[in-house]
């Protein structure tokens, strides 16, 4: 059997993909606070960001617009207490889920996850047992070395692509990330400066990398392939001493940054 | 050898919730949320406390990259985990 070329093969998978359509595939989960709110869902692909809203539902007449990724965020300005608005969550070609809100009203119980269209409810970002998620604090960017021209995709530095927005909901903060891409780009240029500087570093028996950063504080892993498993900033001060391995300096391998 | 998460049963974790040399995968449960390596190691938060505080919330699915299964039922799940069995009683002398 003959192989057919890769680009038709990659033409096939495209055109598969664009005919299936983008999906929601968490939320939008909606937190309100006084008459601002911050709304977050996430898509099995790429896509923009567009949230229509208004008090009627055949007349969605404000909108609020994201970023292009998976993970969407938008703030909603001006909203009035007491009254329920209604939405569309989506891309400027397509809605992707509709509901509806109150400002002030205690949200429902969580919704299915595959979602009726139903009124939102606010999901919070932090695990069950930690305290109530911190508000957003903007960080001065790390003084890192301008590799973000030089930064590989993140297909190619992070270890499971379908792991990236988890990770990036509950540690991207402490970066400052600004998208889940923004965070597998800091994790790439965090082990660049790992090898450059001679961070602390440990490798185990299973080939995974641990580094760590005493002045940051900041600490990630990789596989044996140097791709990404995380990123994130403990908060115990010998969490790294504990982690196994062995010490280890890190090299940059002959084809070039991971 | 299969693996599944020690929290609440999801069968499907990338990896064993720790590896052969004792570290956390660092994997984020999908359903229950836990990290290992991070919220064992680093927040000293056990199994059992988090799938209790997972559970009162109505054992949602957690992950904003993965769908959930179709037909999932977080509470069923946990509810499959194999139980320990119980530790015997010393006998008095």
């Amino acid at each position: 059997m003959k192989r057919l070329p890769a680009a038709i093969l990659l033409c096939i998978f495209w055109l598969t993909r664009w005919a299936m359509g983008v999906e929601i595939t968490a939320g939008p989960t909606i937190q309100v606070q006084g008459t601002a709110a911050t709304v977050q869902w996430s898509t099995d692909a790429e896509c923009g960001t567009l949230f229509k809203y208004g008090l009627d539902a055949d007349h969605l007449n404000h909108k609020a617009e994201g970023k292009v990724g998976l993970i969407h965020t938008v703030t909603l300005d001006g909203l009035l207490d007491g009254k329920t608005y209604f939405f569309s969550a989506g891309t400027a070609k397509k809605s992707l889920k509709t509901g509806q809100f109150t400002v002030g009203k205690p949200m429902p119980a969580p919704a299915d996850p595959k979602g009726t269209p139903a009124s939102s409810d606010p999901k919070p970002a932090a695990p069950p047992i930690a305290p109530a998620p911190k508000p957003p604090v903007p960080r001065p960017a790390p003084s890192v070395k301008p590799a973000s021209s030089l930064a590989p995709p993140t297909r190619a530095t992070w270890g499971d692509p379908s792991s990236l927005a988890d990770h990036f909901a509950r540690h991207g903060r402490d970066f400052g990330a600004t998208s889940a891409d923004d965070y597998a780009r800091k994790a790439w240029e965090f082990l660049q400066r790992a090898i450059d500087e001679g961070l602390p570093a440990k490798v185990d028996g299973d080939g995974v990398i641990r580094v760590y950063e005493p002045r940051t504080k900041s600490f990630a892993s990789y596989n044996k392939a140097g791709r990404t498993k995380t990123f994130f900033k403990p908060q115990r001060p010998d969490y790294f001493r504990d982690q196994p391995g062995k010490p280890i300096r890190l090299n940059r391998p002959a084809s070039g940054p991971q | 050898m299969t693996h599944s998460c020690p929290v609440c049963a999801y069968p499907k974790p990338k990896e064993p919730p720790r590896s052969a040399s004792g570290g956390g995968s660092y994997e984020i449960c999908p359903s229950c949320g836990f990290q290992f390596g991070v919220d064992d190691d680093d927040k000293g938060i056990t199994f059992s406390k988090w799938r209790t505080a997972w559970l009162k919330r109505g054992a949602p699915w957690s992950s904003l990259g993965q769908k959930a299964p179709r037909d999932w039922d977080g509470k069923a799940q946990a509810a499959s985990r194999p139980k320990k069995p119980a530790a015997k009683a010393k006998k008095a002398n």
